[in-house]
């Protein structure tokens, strides 16, 4: 078992320090580049007088180290600060926006997945076949279109034009949960899938194309039992790690993919608050939401190694 | 692989390399290729020539907002009434040229970070995909906007945007390739040799390792042309008035349900390009995989 500790602690204290790395690259970002905060903030209207008082206020004036020790003891400590635009606390307003992008994240996960895995599957065991091909080609075509553009699509077929059975956008009233209005993420969960499903389908079908090559499977075969069982049973179990790393990958494109996304169906989540506070250079919200999307991306990492880790003993040696 | 057969004969894979830049050639032999080379070529077509063939200024007014076509506006009127067939064969310029611009620079850079990681000592190595890693924990859109945010939307920021987001990715990818290679006879006989630390990078390796990096390019362009449009969709790319295919999604989706064209014709361009540029992508990948190395993403 020290082992297993020692290659956690180990990815976890990677972990900590790619997130420690990124505070700085933030930090660096909004305060170093020309242009500091002060100057954002005010933009065209700014005159000398303004930027020194706005400056003082954000404590610019001091050195560079001691603004980054604060800067951080306020995020480590969640302290922080009030949105420049709304003068709502950041905390709120992230808060919410947080959960409703986990609740559209684990949405698109299960219907993913399972979707991933049987579409694999199939085009595994028909592999070279018509059906294969003609998957294999719409998946390439899926890959490339940009992930908007395909919520444009599906607004265009099933909101706005062709049917009129989902919402275009969500319109979710501020403070009322979005269970209370499920329809609102249907689209979203939709486009999401659709993006997504390519990779992981594609690991599937690798890893059982290289599983059903292998002896225990002949083997299998040989004793007469049942093609399905033969799948189920033993083809499957033995993809799965590879289905994992998958998922875990999967999670960290939809993590950038949930952003533009939410933006277009105006979903109330980080994404969609990350690109309003861009707009109107709300560094305040900006700083904060970066830094969690980070944060999540470490974890799910994290995490994905360590399942990986789990189900694949195998690898474990190679630590 | 050719060995050594004596002393003096360098061990070089001149057929090797040579038979990489024949890469795109043998490529052609599947038809998802040629497919996707006349799509590309379609809409480049457009983007390039489209300019002068619009019957209008793009940012003329010919007629009120989202009429029907017309006369003077064969396909109808955008949001504020200029002339929709005009916008369209203007907005292509923007959009491709910076995504070009972009990719190249990333794929450029990352090139020469990988290469030189995956050739030199542990220490180069470890800062170089440290750094890269650091990068890497941001998705790409979250660094763009980052970076926008601090710097505002001009065109040149934005093609330094879509490189380093890139940069990281195609790092990978160049680095492992360069591990592959660099164990190899032909690599030793030139350190041996006394070549350059250069000469050896982008006269030995780069050469051999063409195809992964073909392929990355064009996965790349892909993607580059997707945040592109994205961020013009957004407001944080190409500014209106400018004419162009992710402004043009945006400024007309209030119109979608009864002028549906105005939005639909840029992304029928998107589409077609983006898939056209992962046709021949995947067609470089089948020809390229058929010989030394399987090509992934």
């Amino acid at each position: 078992m020290p082992m297993v500790i020692r290659i956690v602690a180990r990815r976890l204290a990677v972990g900590l320090l790619i997130l420690w790395a990124t505070s700085v690259i933030v930090f660096v970002c909004i305060h170093v580049l020309p242009g500091d905060a002060a100057e954002t903030i005010l933009g065209k209207q700014s005159n000398p007088y303004m930027l020194r008082v706005l400056r003082q206020e954000l404590g610019l004036s001091k050195p560079l180290l001691t603004q980054y020790i604060n800067w951080l003891d306020n995020l480590v400590t969640l302290n922080w600060g009030k949105s420049l635009v709304s003068s709502l606390s950041v905390a709120s307003i992230t808060g919410s926006a947080a959960e409703n992008t986990a609740i559209l994240t684990g949405f698109t996960m299960i219907v993913l997945t399972p979707l991933a895995i049987v579409l694999g599957a199939v085009t595994a065991t028909k592999s070279g076949k018509l059906w294969d091909n003609i998957a294999s080609l719409v998946m390439l075509c899926l890959n490339a279109i940009p992930d908007f553009v395909v919520a444009i699509i599906l607004i265009y077929f099933l909101a706005a034009n062709v049917a009129h059975l989902f919402p275009a956008a969500s319109l979710v009233t501020p403070g009322t949960s979005i269970f209370s209005q499920l329809v609102v993420t249907v689209l979203p969960t939709a486009t999401l899938v659709l993006v997504l499903l390519p990779y992981p389908t594609r690991m599937v079908r690798a890893s059982m194309i290289e599983v059903l090559q292998s002896d225990y499977i002949m083997m299998a075969r040989l004793k007469g039992m049942p093609e399905r069982r033969v799948i189920m049973r033993h083809a499957l179990r033995n993809a799965m790690g590879p289905m994992v790393q998958a998922c875990g990958l999967t999670l960290l494109f939809l993590s950038g993919g949930v952003i533009i996304v939410e933006a277009v169906f105006n979903y109330p989540g980080l994404g969609e608050t990350l690109i309003t506070a861009v707009n109107q250079r709300d560094i305040p919200v900006i700083q904060v939401i970066v830094v969690l999307v980070a944060a999540a991306c470490v974890l799910i990492n994290l995490i994905s190694d360590l399942v990986v880790l789990a189900v694949t003993p195998k690898l474990r040696a190679r630590l | 692989m050719t060995v050594a057969t004596g002393a003096l004969v360098a061990p070089t894979t001149k057929a090797q390399a040579r038979w990489n830049q024949m890469l795109l050639v043998r490529s052609f032999h599947y038809t998802r290729t040629r497919t996707g080379l006349a799509l590309v070529v379609l809409v480049a077509a457009v983007a390039v020539f489209g300019p002068w063939l619009a019957p209008h200024n793009p940012f003329a007014f010919v007629g009120a907002p989202f009429s029907p076509a017309s006369a003077t506006a064969p396909l109808g009127t955008d949001t504020l009434g200029r002339d929709l067939l005009s916008r369209f064969l203007d907005g292509g310029r923007t959009i491709l040229v910076i995504s070009l611009l972009g990719t190249v620079l990333g794929v450029g850079s990352g090139t020469i970070v990988g290469l030189a990681a995956g050739y030199s000592l542990r220490a180069v190595d470890e800062v170089l995909m440290r750094f890269v890693d650091m990068l890497l924990a941001f998705p790409g859109i979250v660094l763009a906007l980052l970076l926008i945010t601090v710097t505002g939307p001009n065109l040149a920021v934005l093609v330094g945007v879509i490189g380093l987001t890139f940069m990281p990715l195609t790092a990978r990818v160049a680095r492992a390739a360069a591990i592959q290679e660099r164990e190899s006879d032909y690599v030793k006989y030139a350190e041996a040799t006394g070549r350059s630390l250069w000469a050896i990078l982008t006269k030995e390796i780069l050469p051999n390792i063409t195809a992964p990096l073909t392929v990355e390019f064009g996965v790349r362009l892909t993607r580059a042309i997707g945040l592109m449009a994205a961020l013009d969709y957004l407001g944080l790319g190409v500014q209106p008035p400018t004419a162009d295919w992710g402004v043009m999604i945006q400024e007309n989706q209030p119109g979608l349900t009864f002028e549906p064209l105005t939005v639909l014709l840029p992304v029928a361009a998107i589409v077609v390009v983006t898939i056209g540029i992962n046709l021949v992508t995947d067609g470089i990948g089948h020809a390229a995989a058929g010989a030394d190395r399987k090509v992934g993403d």
